[in-house]
């Protein structure tokens, strides 16, 4: 039997639906809270740029700051009508279903291992600009091993 | 909050001599280890990519969570000291409290990387090709889909969106 989806694991929670425009998470706001989108579309936005556009049925929003115990760090508002699930105590949520936490920790490693592969094709491509390779060199280091990096890396 | 090292407090250490294995890319190990003490090196085709010193350091954690081979093979740099939980996945399951330090160690590496995307965006706002690289990156970051083979348009941010506010 495949394990279930957050969709499904967050079908009991409750519902809130958005119109285009709403906010539904503001950047400094303090975290805690998980959302599941079920349907519709959602910007990402951070320091006033936007980031990414989410539109898959199941994606989670918030789970970086109920891991990581921070308050929010990004503005998220629905730019078309919109479905999320409402987990309001989201680390909670998270201990309380293992199949969940196991897909939002793949998950995040998925996102880090897509970056990754991105930034190392982009490192190679630029090996021959050194202002744009040191850029991606930091991202690298940042991405794979959580810190500077060898200096003296390819 | 408790640390991994102290989750796994009853798990064995190993002390590896400097260049000494301790995983290898390619091959499926299923293990997790923290580092406590000295220091690693990753490598990849031969070549050391980064070097690892901070005890707490995890290794092995991408090839446990997306269940496939280890994407480079990491050595003692100099003696080095792990503590390895064996098939870590299983152990995941079981131990949401684990779980959980893993996922949020993932996390940390996420957010601090995409705090430095921004400082680069920022940095860069005047050359267009460079911004709209680094926009591509935070996107998969964020969770867009892995653009396709072969597929040339990488953006999925939308053009109108980007870029918005004071840059």
């Amino acid at each position: 039997m495949a394990a279930p989806t957050l969709a499904e694991l967050a079908w009991s929670q409750p519902l809130r639906t958005l119109e285009a425009g709403d906010v539904l998470i503001t950047e400094g706001s303090p975290g805690g809270m998980l959302y599941v989108l079920e349907s519709g579309r959602l910007v990402v936005e951070r320091d006033g740029v936007a980031l990414a556009t989410l539109t898959e049925p199941g994606a989670l929003i918030g789970e970086m700051s109920v891991l990581l115990g921070t308050d929010n760090s990004a503005d998220v508002r629905a730019i078309g009508p919109s479905k999320v699930r409402e987990i309001r105590d989201g680390m909670a949520f998270l201990q309380s279903q293992p199949a969940a936490l196991l897909q939002v920790a793949t998950g995040l490693a998925t996102r880090l291992d897509n970056t990754s592969a991105i930034v190392v094709r982009l490192q190679s491509e630029h090996r021959d600009r050194p202002e744009q390779h040191s850029i991606f060199t930091r991202l690298a280091a940042s991405l794979l091993y959580g810190g500077p990096g060898d200096p003296n890396a390819p | 909050m408790t640390s991994l090292v102290e989750l796994i407090a009853d798990q064995p250490t190993r002390t590896l001599q400097p260049g000494e294995v301790l995983m290898v890319e390619g091959e499926t190990g299923g293990d997790l280890h923290v580092l406590l003490l000295g220091e690693l090196a990753v490598e990849r085709g031969g070549v050391v990519l980064a070097r690892l010193d901070n005890p707490g350091t995890l290794v092995g954690e991408m090839s446990v969570l997306l269940g496939r081979p280890a994407t480079a093979t990491v050595r003692a740099a100099r003696e080095a000291r792990v503590r390895t939980l064996k098939s870590a996945a299983k152990a995941l399951e079981a131990d949401a409290v684990l779980a959980t330090r893993v996922a949020a160690l993932v996390a940390a590496r996420l957010d601090a990387t995409s705090a430095l995307l921004v400082e680069l965006s920022h940095e860069h706002s005047d050359v267009p090709h460079q911004k709209g690289l680094l926009a591509r990156i935070m996107a998969t970051l964020i969770g867009a889909p892995k653009p396709k083979a072969g597929e040339t348009d990488l953006f999925t941010v939308d053009p109108a969106l980007w870029p918005r506010g004071p840059m």
